[in-house]
């Protein structure tokens, strides 16, 4: 069969690959759970298992990348497949229907490819646990679900996918659970997001009362008959959702805590999938934005903010988890201000290469850590690079794109997002600041600012994890060969993903893109705005390396003064800016207070206390009337006897 | 004093006497024979008043209470016989399982 018929055949049979690109993790899930009734020896199978099914799911998404005609004009769906009609209640229905466009395609590219090599890097990283069975499920069953988000065509089947990512991720962060933090962290990570969750119901609700349906070609060409109210409402409602889900300020705290899981799951969910999912849903539903700006404008605030309260503490963590932990809320920032910018596409940009380069930086943060046998402290690290200098390299390579430098792929997307958000048009009706400073202006300072802080503290960990000597105890050894694969497939991505892709995958988003947007490398080169904010952006990186690289190597004596003259209890970094306490005496405490004043005084007092008192007055009155149960059939004669003369005399009188 | 008012006395009579012996009584056969007397106490008062009234249909009643009455007792003695068994006595205070 040559390739020309490959392709027909391909196409004629598109919609059974498309069920085939969910069908294999959900298979996979089921499988790999199955391996629980082989012996512990031979459940590794569950991992390899697995992998398959994600690779399946992948080398089905290439194929349609490969075969599907990318150039359609208007970003229609370019293959779709309906299962079968799911809800009908009153007008409102809801087809089980998946759609397959170029965003959707490049979100399960994405996902599945950085998905199967984490894969084949839990493989190692789980090689001596004992519940690799449940694990590879769970992990199968995350990516079937996050494959569902991706492609569902309504609102209602997407919601299916998101609450299905958020039960995996659950199951995932707390999947040591015999340890009470992890079991709490999990909890947490849950309920923080079942708060934006509810927001993402009522908005489903509002778009299905105004629009009567929730298929997001059916809002989309409703928009211009819709109250703008509603509009704006529905946006910020399903805003709530996406900043639940993303991460992003005021829901951010979960993420961090989330770092509990085994580090896999925090490359996969908490840095490369599942904490995107909420941008995707915001440029899915692009054209509902575009008609609210305020609330675009409040997307722009609440990602810039939250971009440089993420990098700002990141700046300080000395656990390598948590360092990337935030960086990844920081990075999640930058993608909500491209979408508050309106540059949807430059969000997907950004998104790609941060699922390339964060999952790099996850994978040898792991492999560090099981190198260093479960140490996660920075402080007992250094000089890693020796021993292990194959995650070395997977980790500077990951650092590099991160922080921006050139040629890495963070600097394509991130100075795109600089120059859309300093070009955005003044969302909230043309208002500048005092008079002085456009917000874009202002917006784009902020993102400079992460940018810069970036750099600085991905070179810290690079510095403390990799150089120096090493402050450990045992010896540092290095990984196993799947998980140096993984990473090493990983590494070309990363780096170049934004200088040979980034430009295609622009133009295949361009139906999401503001209409200004420079997309062709031809356009951005030539732009001299563009190209004055790219080497201010550089620059910043380039200073932010620099300053750390100094401060690390001859500048030790003066940093350890720094650290030491505001102690650690009031220093506004290590604190985290005391969000975490701030919820807890605002939210957590009273919120407990309150339940346990119900508990007692309305549950204990009134509601058991009123069944108590319905059983004891049927027992009592029970007690009384049981005394005229004699069991002496003299006793009833006598007054079946009594009964019947009074009743005659009764009947006779009257 | 006519036929017809010693007939319904005697019938008063016999009908208290059974009822007052099912009501003191412990023993059960006793009180199955008190049962019969209340039974013919009321036969009597049948017989007496159809007599008076010249309508059949109370002595036509009489055949039926006697054949139930017949087969009361046997049902009757049947009880009894199983009240003995289990209780190993025919006292029907002694019988009071079922009290409250």
């Amino acid at each position: 069969m040559n390739y020309g018929e490959l392709n027909q055949w391909f196409l004629r049979e598109q919609q059974w690959a498309l069920l085939l690109i969910l069908a294999a993790p959900l298979a996979g899930a089921l499988f790999s759970y199955c391996t629980i009734s082989l012996g512990p020896r031979r459940q590794m199978l569950a991992g390899w298992i697995a992998v398959c099914a994600a690779f399946v799911s992948f080398a089905v998404s290439v194929c349609f990348w490969l075969f599907l005609d990318w150039s359609a004009e208007g970003g229609a769906a370019n293959s779709g497949v309906f299962l079968f009609p799911w809800i009908a209640a009153g007008g409102l229905h809801l087809d089980a229907a998946l759609k397959l466009d170029s965003l959707s395609l490049t979100m399960i590219l994405t996902v599945t490819g950085v998905g199967t090599l984490i894969h084949l890097y839990a493989i190692g990283y789980m090689a001596h646990d004992h519940s690799k069975p449940r694990f590879f499920s769970y992990f199968n069953l995350f990516l079937f679900f996050m494959l569902l988000l991706v492609l569902a065509d309504n609102l209602g089947l997407m919601f299916v996918g998101w609450e299905g990512v958020g039960l995996c991720s659950y199951l995932l962060i707390g999947f040591w659970h015999q340890q009470m933090p992890n079991a709490r962290a999990g909890q947490k990570a849950f309920v923080v997001n079942r708060i934006g969750d509810a927001g993402f119901l009522l908005g489903m609700f509002l778009l299905a009362a105004e629009v009567g349906s929730l298929d997001f070609d059916a809002v989309q060409d409703q928009i211009a008959y819709l109250n703008p109210w509603a509009i704006e409402a529905a946006c910020m409602l399903l805003l709530l959702g996406a900043v639940g889900k993303s991460a992003q300020i005021p829901l951010f705290v979960w993420l961090p805590d989330a770092m509990a899981g085994p580090t896999p799951v925090s490359a996969l969910i908490h840095a490369a999938t599942m904490v995107t999912a909420g941008v995707y849903m915001i440029v899915r539903l692009s054209p509902l934005y575009n008609a609210a700006p305020a609330v675009q404008f409040i997307i722009l605030a609440l990602g810039s903010l939250t971009a440089l309260l993420a990098a700002s503490i990141a700046l300080v963590q000395y656990d390598i988890k948590k360092v990337l932990a935030y960086s990844t809320v920081s990075q999640l920032g930058y993608m909500f201000m491209a979408l508050g910018a309106g540059a949807y596409s430059y969000a997907m940009f950004h998104l790609v290469t941060h699922a390339f380069f964060k999952g790099l930086l996850f994978m040898a943060a792991g492999a560090v850590i099981t190198g260093c046998r479960h140490e996660q402290d920075m402080r007992r690290f250094g000089g890693l690079w020796s021993p292990m200098w194959g995650t070395f390299i997977a980790y500077l390579a990951g650092t590099y794109a991160i922080a921006g430098l050139p040629l890495g792929s963070g600097a394509y997307s991130k100075e795109a997002i600089l120059w859309a958000v300093y070009t955005a048009p003044d969302t909230a009706a043309g208002l500048t600041l005092f008079n002085l400073v456009s917000w874009g202006g202002l917006f784009w300072g902020i993102g400079l600012a992460v940018a810069f802080l970036t750099a600085c503290y991905m070179t810290r960990s690079l510095v403390l994890t990799f150089f120096g000597s090493y402050r450990g105890e045992g010896e540092a050894s290095e990984s196993s060969a799947t998980m140096l694969v993984a990473m090493a497939v990983l590494i070309p991505p990363a780096m170049f993903f934004g200088h040979s892709r980034g430009i295609p995958l622009l133009e295949s988003l361009r139906p999401w893109a503001r209409q200004d947007l420079l997309l062709s490398q031809s356009e951005l080169m030539r732009d001299d705005l563009y190209r004055a904010l790219e080497h201010i952006a550089l620059f910043a990186a380039g200073a932010g390396v620099v300053l750390m690289l100094l401060a690390y190597s001859i500048g030790r004596g003066f940093m350890m003064r720094l650290g030491n003259c505001i102690p650690e209890r009031i220093n506004p970094l290590c604190c985290k800016w005391w969000v975490d306490e701030l919820y807890e005496y605002l939210i957590v405490r009273p919120l407990a207070f309150t339940a346990r004043v119900l508990f007692f005084a309305v549950d204990r007092k009134l509601i058991d206390r009123s069944i108590d008192l319905s059983a004891e007055i049927a027992g009592a009155s029970g007690q009384m009337l049981g005394l005229l149960h004699t069991g002496r059939i003299g006793h009833y004669l006598l007054i079946m006897l009594a009964g019947l003369f009074f009743g005659a005399a009764f009947w006779l009188v009257f | 004093m006519t036929v017809t008012a010693f007939s319904l006395a005697v019938g008063l009579v016999l009908f208290l006497l059974g009822a007052l012996g099912v009501l003191v009584r412990r023993n059960v056969l006793i009180v199955l024979m008190c049962l019969e007397l209340m039974l013919n106490g009321a036969n009597l008062s049948f017989v007496a008043l159809a007599q008076a009234f010249g309508d059949l249909a109370g002595q036509v009643f009489v055949f039926f209470i006697l054949a139930i009455a017949a087969a009361e007792a046997a049902v009757g003695l049947a009880i009894v016989l199983c009240v003995f068994r289990n209780y190993r006595t025919v006292d029907v205070n002694e019988a009071a399982s079922l009290h409250g």
